[in-house]
């Protein structure tokens, strides 16, 4: 009898091991391929929920111990931080990881791993300025880019997180007057995406901008002559901002193991490039082939400070970018 | 036995919103000092005003043209007066967050983001107002106008005087509904990047890491909502209404045709800007996506779609029922505000309200999980989050208030005296309702019924936390792809949104035409 029930328990666990669930604000779209390939090799099934990072940080929160939730995936540093710091995220051994992801990619406590990069760089329309005299983001606060520069709202994550690295870059004193500088040059009021910031750049609305690469690649995809141009600032400096899209580890999943294979599935080439490609993004692999259309902007540095201080100093960025009037 | 049953519904109704918003107040004074500091100090004051702002022009835009439509199609005689008393509210199936995707591009760049948040509005929500306006105006008679008149008052002098106080209390209403949509709003005032209280709750909750923070924000917000309901009940105040329809005889104005087709002018620009136009631009929209849509996930999305709302208005049908009867049975101030409470989630920002809801849920099964493992040993997993229990929970909370008035208004037209004329002849208090009540309270239900399914088949923030693994709607599709910028991607599964929206609205017509 205790044999039968030790079978069909050994039996569940080797069930369950075949499914992984994953809690995801990276988009269905931008991931479901990643997730069919992956069980199109190994035979293990992914179920995920999407929904915003915040919510399902609670969401796993509130499930305690018997969340069905293995792997908290989100589309900023800033949000597997957190949770790393509120002890969610499990601690991983993996040899491949350390290799395959930079360290500044990755949670300090190996609990949270970039699995792609996105650029948040300066476009800018060839026709009115000349590349040469961008340089850096810090020099768009000059009184020579009055009534040119584009912003996105400063609600936006990804300039959360921006500014939060110019903060341990630089200091807080110098980021307040970077970002004051740059309010004081916005041609226009800060736009609510970057996919409107680029339109209306093409369209003379101003000179150049800050945004996420991917969004001119989708343009310049569905339009091969659209106007306007990458420039990687601080080469000679910090190098380029880059965020990442990442996952991690739930404390509480039952299938760890099988969890932690599949982020290093996602660390090797072949996944590498799918996920990256599929929003035209940065694999985190270097020797990964580019999407074409990104190989087309060129090679760049990009900045080498931890991640970690994307989520470490985003309230203060907030705050530093509220006190500077930038909406 | 009956009596019992509506206490113990109305009761129910009561536990079930006041648990997540208790579940919120434990965060009550525990903000993180320096967030809270830097919002009192940079923030509040802006918020706030800007709130204010918003709900001033948009109760004002709203009142206006919803007041404007359901008088010309209420009373008056016009070219096309049949047709737009049908299609005004189409854009009700059109959910806000559409509306601002659609528009984003109609509004030269200079705009400011409170007009273009306000137009969007006033657009998106005139139809609220438009529907109880002309219910309200229909239910005048002959007999008000001809009494103003043989006063000696002018046509117009008789309408601002007479008229236009006496569907007062039904213009509020439509007016209170549109502000508690506008402060819940988070998705329009976000794209046209409005600094409201809900996105100042987003951006706490989610860039600051802070739901303390959030929850402590929302409670604040819910003190507007609290004086805004105080403020609707002072001034709805209904004139007992005629239930003698017999002598009914509907005002009409037989319009010159000048005005007349102005009238028909005017309602034709209303409807182009609110309808067709966002149609017409999704379909443009539409041409250039480039995700294939397979029929297979266009039926299940609608089913998907479906389900939820119709448990959900059945639901709030049920409890709202519950509630109305429990009032007019005890009437006191126990009763006004367990009814007045229970309708207090329509204004709770979504997101709020979702975290709060799950929350609550998931903690107190979770309890009792733990108990069954340490004193029985049993292990089970977590059910209610795999159930469709906390998404329909959710939504009754958010909509009850709307379906409950309705339900209110209908029950408050049947007179007294009808009840003691059947109790006269013999009738048990059972079967008054079953053959007296029921019967006239129907299109009440119908109107309440319809109107959660057009809303709960819009929503989106509950429904995207706490449905259940893989269970996605229109809704939730539709975010999927506009959060990242897909407008393109976002048009068809809109369009469809709008689609099925529109068949609970051809019924919300059948029961409001009373000619």
């Amino acid at each position: 009898m205790n044999k039968w029930i030790a079978l069909a328990l050994l039996a569940c666990t080797f069930l369950q091991a075949q499914t992984l669930t994953v809690y995801t604000s990276r988009k269905e779209q931008l991931i479901k391929p990643v997730f069919d390939l992956y069980t199109q090799t190994t035979g293990v099934k992914i179920n995920y929920f999407t929904g915003k990072a915040g919510a399902l940080y609670q969401k796993i929160k509130a499930e305690g111990k018997r969340t069905p939730a293995d792997i908290f995936m989100t589309v900023d540093a800033g949000n597997l931080w957190f949770a790393s710091e509120k002890g969610v995220l499990a601690k991983l051994k993996s040899p491949a990881l350390k290799k395959n992801i930079p360290e500044h990619l990755r949670g300090p406590k190996m609990d949270w791993f970039g699995l792609s990069m996105r650029a948040r760089t300066v476009v800018y329309n060839p026709s009115k300025v000349n590349s040469d005299e961008i340089l850096s983001y810090e020099n768009l606060a000059k009184a020579k880019w009055q009534g040119k520069l584009l912003l996105r709202t400063s609600k936006k994550v990804y300039n959360q997180s921006l500014i939060a690295i110019k903060i341990q870059e630089n200091g807080e004193a110098q980021t307040e007057a970077m970002v004051k500088g740059w309010v004081k040059n916005l041609a226009q009021p800060v736009y609510s995406s970057d996919t409107k910031l680029l339109e209306a750049m093409a369209k003379g609305a101003g000179d150049l901008g800050i945004v996420n690469t991917y969004y001119l690649g989708r343009l310049q995809a569905k339009n091969p002559d659209f106007p306007l141009k990458v420039y990687w600032p601080n080469q000679s400096t910090s190098g380029t901002h880059v965020n990442i899209s990442g996952a991690g580890v739930l404390k509480t999943s039952k299938n760890k193991v099988e969890a932690q294979k599949f982020l290093e599935w996602l660390s090797q080439p072949a996944a590498q490039k799918l996920f990256a490609e599929l929003n035209m993004e940065f694999p985190v692999v270097s020797s990964v082939a580019l999407h074409p259309l990104v190989q087309a902007w060129g090679t760049f540095k990009p900045s080498a400070t931890s991640l970690e201080f994307a989520g470490k100093n985003q309230k203060n960025a907030i705050m530093l970018m509220q006190r500077a009037g930038y909406k | 036995m009956i009596p019992k049953l509506w206490t113990m519904g109305s009761i129910f109704a009561f536990a079930l919103i006041l648990a997540p918003i208790l579940y919120l107040l434990q965060y009550w004074g525990k903000a993180p000092p320096d967030i809270w500091q830097h919002l009192t100090q940079h923030l509040l004051l802006d918020i706030s005003l800007n709130t204010l702002f918003l709900m001033f022009t948009v109760f004002a835009g709203t009142f206006v043209l919803g007041t404007l439509s359901g008088f010309l199609c209420g009373l008056c005689v016009f070219p096309g007066q049949k047709l737009f008393s049908k299609i005004l509210i189409f854009p009700l199936a059109i959910p806000a967050y559409v509306f601002a995707f659609v528009f984003q591009d109609f509004f030269p760049n200079q705009t400011s983001a409170y007009l273009k948040t306000s137009i969007t509005f006033i657009l998106a929500f005139y139809p609220y107002v438009f529907l109880m306006s002309k219910a309200g105006f229909k239910n005048l008679s002959q007999s008000h106008f001809y009494a103003a008149k043989s006063l000696g008052h002018s046509t117009q002098k008789t309408f601002f005087k007479v008229l236009l106080p006496m569907s007062l209390p039904w213009i509020l209403g439509g007016c209170f509904l549109v502000l508690m949509e506008t402060l819940a709003d988070f998705g329009t005032v976000s794209i046209f990047n409005y600094a409201t209280f809900t996105t100042a709750i987003y951006s706490t909750w989610y860039s600051m890491f802070s739901l303390e923070a959030a929850a402590q924000l929302s409670l604040l917000l819910l003190l507007y909502v609290i004086a805004l309901a105080l403020l609707e009940s002072h001034f709805s105040k209904r004139p007992n209404a005629t239930s003698d329809s017999s002598r009914h005889t509907p005002i009409n104005f037989h319009l010159s045709k000048t005005w007349g087709y102005s009238a028909t002018l005017f309602l034709s620009s209303v409807f182009s800007m609110a309808f067709i136009y966002p149609c017409i631009k999704l379909v443009h929209l539409s041409l250039f996506a480039q995700e294939s849509a397979s029929q297979s996930n266009w039926f299940s999305l609608a089913g998907n779609t479906f389900i939820i709302a119709i448990i959900t208005a059945m639901v709030i049908c049920l409890l709202s029922i519950c509630l109305v009867y429990f009032r007019r049975m005890h009437k006191n101030w126990i009763s006004f505000w367990i009814v007045k409470i229970a309708g207090i989630g329509y204004a709770i920002p979504g997101t709020i309200l979702a975290v709060a809801v799950y929350l609550f849920f998931t903690s107190t099964e979770n309890l009792f999980l733990d108990f069954m493992e340490e004193n029985l040993g049993i292990t089970l997993p977590l059910l209610l989050s795999s159930s469709l229990v906390i998404v329909v929970a959710g939504l009754t909370i958010r909509f009850l208030s709307l379906g409950h008035r309705p339900i209110e208004n209908a029950l408050k037209q049947i007179s007294p005296n009808l009840e003691e004329s059947a109790q006269s002849l013999g009738h048990s208090k059972g079967s008054i309702l079953k053959k007296v009540h029921f019967p006239l309270m129907l299109p009440g239900f119908g109107v309440a019924f319809t109107l959660i399914l057009v809303e709960s088949i819009k929503e989106l923030p509950i429904t995207l936390m706490t449905r259940p693994f893989g269970w996605n709607t229109f809704a939730t599709h539709i975010f999927e792809r506009t959060s990242e910028g897909h407008w393109e991607e976002a048009a068809l599964p809109a369009l469809s949104l709008v689609l099925i929206g529109i068949l609970p609205i051809l019924f919300l017509n059948k029961f409001t035409q009373n000619d």
